[in-house]
């Protein structure tokens, strides 16, 4: 955050000097440091036009007055602002590197206020993930200064006015001195595919639009025989001298991989990322676990629904039999509505669905248990169902909802996987209020009155 | 026809002459529990800690963990932890988060990868940085506080406030235990762990809220009898459902423990654990307190405004 406030505030320097020009304020030391821009009126004359300036900056930013001399930074609402749109330009970014193609249902979410959670189902090669995430791809075109050389400027500790020191970006430690001032940058790129040069090796296209095209044919015209720097995130890729006027379409060559040339094409497509991205947290499963603990999973998940079953059939008989009957509706329900809202079934999922068969027969016992009871104090076998069915429910949604109370605090404090089991515990709990009160009492309804009993089998 | 019951259809069993039994037995728990916790702490997982940890397969047989421990060990990556995991071809490596930002802490995933060679298949990786880590705990810690106060504040609206404390206090023995068990067992403490407790909390609030019920029902359709013959009555009437649902629970999960793996293992004994203590802390926790208070007093208050169960009404 604190890179893009910085740039932002070189911005917010220009468009205040083109501003107090316009207006012929007469200011002086004018100039952007990290996150405020300060500056100083020669003439209290001036005042009331500065305000009318300011006027216009006034939402987003907060002012420090001293004496004839300002600072303006950002407000809490402005850097708020700022935050959510540099959060939001990211995010599309990342789904255009991740997902170029729409196909691969990358789930892409900004959490909390400058964070985005990534989740990849599939993928191969999570090294990959990071590296195409891990560069900002801001692309400069710069002119190499040859006035000077940059062991020069190496050994005078300082580069000279208006050029800069940039490394190689293949590690070599080599140093370009190059022009500070930018040919042409990413923004400015059509389109860019990976590619072969004259001798064979990886490397990008690149075809630039009108404007781009305009600038760099007018640069690269008037400078042929001089070496131009193609810069990534601060690094030199190559510095290839300019043999003839270029003008829309080029190429970068460098020392690349077919897999770095691809990847490269890639994200310059995808454009850069407003900020650089830093990996918080990082959750992989290989495939083998994945599927191995699946497996596992739905074994246990069987395995705990037909002892479930047997142990309500042997408690309860029929009316046992109908509990488990509404049991399978409730899992298919439960598993229909995780499908529904696309949930991806995690392995605390899987441990949360089989606790709630377990605890999904909860209600189905306290209303066979009440009917029992009814039944013993000498209720005939309708009024017995009846009532057994009226006074439990309250205690059904008591009890449920308090777990759903839990089931939501462990929604909104967790995260990842904990998340996952809390959003199928609550389905889970409704799904069970539904099938055990209304399915079993259906179908205990359709049963009596099919076969008229004359004692209660429970 | 036959049928399985392991309460039998009528029980007399005396609850409240076991209460100060209980309380005490309780209270040597949650203490022993607290002593523990401070004195020798919880073996926190890397989501509290931050750090690396990584679940790999030998693919050659079974894994030769004193090589590993040599090997890795020369990687100059502090703390390295080697474990086999479930089967033994299985090993869980856990490094301390690395000096430095995000970047060493990758760096260090994948030294241990290259170092680990192709004969081992990398199945899991997580890593959590430190600014993370520290955000799970101030989480971890207020999702349980939360969902406790939520409890309260539902089961108050629903009940009179004497109930409200009562599960209250069943429920912080039950959190306060369970902790105490993970500090005990060393287990490690994760976010599945957060996850297992509230759900244990979950669990021991619904079943309590159950007896609460009863009591509630019985106050009201008892009015000649004593408090604690009603208390008596209400745990009876309800042991046979409170046995059931404590069986089928514990059922699903030593489904888990034996068929659902070893991510699961840990998560599926501390719920089991909070069954057990769950129920426990209902009948005598929860329902113990509850003798403390005078509830017909407030029950009879109550009265005018509540309609009477339709069996009184005839």
């Amino acid at each position: 955050m604190q890179a893009v406030v910085a740039e932002k505030m070189v911005g917010l320097a220009d468009s205040l000097r083109l501003s107090f020009r316009e207006k012929r304020l007469r200011f002086r030391a004018l100039e952007a440091g990290g996150e405020q821009v300060r500056f100083g009126l020669r003439d209290a004359e001036d005042l009331p036009v500065l305000e009318e300036i300011l006027a216009a900056y006034a939402q987003d930013y907060d002012l420090t007055e001293d004496g004839l001399n300002r600072s303006l930074r950002f407000s809490e609402a402005g850097l708020a602002a700022l935050r959510t749109q540099t959060v939001e330009q990211a995010i599309e970014i990342i789904r255009r590197r991740l997902d170029p193609d729409g196909t691969k249902e990358p789930v892409i979410q900004r959490q909390g206020a400058d964070r985005v959670l990534i989740q990849l189902p599939g993928v191969d090669d999570p090294e990959r993930v990071k590296s195409l995430l891990g560069q900002t791809a801001r692309l400069t075109f710069q002119l190499v200064d040859l006035r000077s050389s940059a062991a020069e400027a190496k050994a005078a500790g300082r580069a000279p006015q208006g050029t800069q020191l940039l490394e190689a970006a293949d590690g070599s430690g080599e140093l370009y001195l190059v022009e500070r001032r930018v040919m042409v940058s990413g923004d400015m790129l059509e389109n860019a595919a990976p590619s072969f040069d004259q001798n064979n090796r990886p490397a990008v296209a690149f075809t630039l639009n009108a404007v781009g095209a305009k600038k760099f044919a007018q640069v690269t015209g008037a400078n042929i025989g001089r070496p131009f720097a193609i810069v990534l995130d601060g690094k030199v890729v190559s510095a290839p001298v300019i043999q003839s006027q270029i003008f829309a379409n080029g190429q970068i060559t460098g020392n690349f991989t077919i897999q770095e040339s691809n990847d490269l094409a890639l994200v310059l497509r995808a454009g850069a990322l407003p900020a650089p991205l830093i990996v918080l947290e990082e959750r992989s499963v290989g495939p083998g676990l994945g599927a191995d603990s699946i497996a596992a999973g739905t074994l246990a998940a069987i395995v705990g629904l037909i002892l479930v079953m047997a142990y309500m059939i042997a408690s309860y008989g029929l009316f046992g039999l109908f509990a488990t009957a509404a049991l399978a509706v409730n899992i298919i329900l439960l598993l229909a509505a995780l499908s529904a809202i696309q949930a991806t079934l995690t392995l605390p999922g899987i441990a949360g669905i089989v606790l709630t068969v377990g605890m999904a027969v909860d209600a189905n016992v306290l209303i066979f248990e009440r009917i029992r009871e009814e039944f013993r104090r000498g209720r005939r076998i309708q009024a017995a169902i009846e009532a057994g069915y009226s006074r439990a429910i309250s205690t059904i949604i008591d009890s449920n909802l308090t777990t759903l109370v839990a089931a939501l605090f462990l929604y909104v404090f967790g995260s990842g996987p904990v998340r996952g089991f809390s959003v199928t515990l609550a389905l889970g709990i409704i799904t069970s209020m539904f099938t055990a009160i209304l399915v079993t009492r259906m179908i205990v309804v359709l049963w009596h009155n099919a076969s008229r009993p004359k004692s209660l089998e429970l | 026809m036959f049928r399985l019951k392991l309460v039998p259809a009528e029980t007399k069993v005396n609850f409240v002459v076991r209460f100060r039994l209980a309380a005490i037995l309780s209270s040597v728990l949650v203490l022993a529990s607290l002593l523990v916790f401070f004195w020798q702490g919880l073996n926190l997982g890397i989501d509290f800690r931050g750090g690396i940890l990584i679940e790999t397969r030998h693919s050659e047989g079974p894994a030769d963990l004193a090589d590993l421990r040599g090997r890795l060990g020369q990687l100059d990556l502090g703390d390295i932890s080697i474990q086999s995991f479930g089967a033994e071809t299985d090993v869980l490596v856990r490094i301390q988060r690395q000096e430095g930002d995000e970047k060493a802490q990758i760096a260090a995933i994948q030294a241990v990868t290259a170092e680990l060679g192709s004969s081992y298949d990398i199945r899991r990786t997580e890593f959590v940085g430190p600014t993370i880590g520290a955000e799970l705990t101030e989480k971890g810690i207020l999702a349980v506080l939360c969902a406790l106060g939520g409890i309260m504040i539902y089961i108050w609206f629903r009940f009179e406030w004497q109930f409200s404390i009562a599960a209250m206090v069943a429920l912080t023995h039950d959190v306060v235990t369970t902790i105490g068990l993970f500090a005990v067992t060393a287990f490690e403490f994760n976010l599945a762990t957060i996850a297992a407790i509230l759900t244990i909390a979950g669990y021991s609030i619904n079943d309590t809220v159950v007896v609460f019920d009863r009591v509630r029902e019985n106050l009201r359709r008892y009015k000649s009898r004593q408090q604690p013959e009603i208390l008596n009555i209400s745990l009876n009437e309800t042991l046979s459902r409170t046995v059931m649902t404590s069986v089928t629970t514990a059922l699903a999960l030593l489904a888990i423990v034996f068929f659902g793996g070893a991510v699961l293992r840990d998560f599926a004994l501390a719920m089991l654990w909070g069954v057990a203590i769950g129920t426990y802390s209902s009948v005598f926790i929860a329902v113990g307190m509850l003798s403390w208070f005078d509830l017909k007093k407030t029950a009879d208050e109550d009265d005018n405004d509540t309609p009477k169960p339709e069996y009184e009404r005839g």
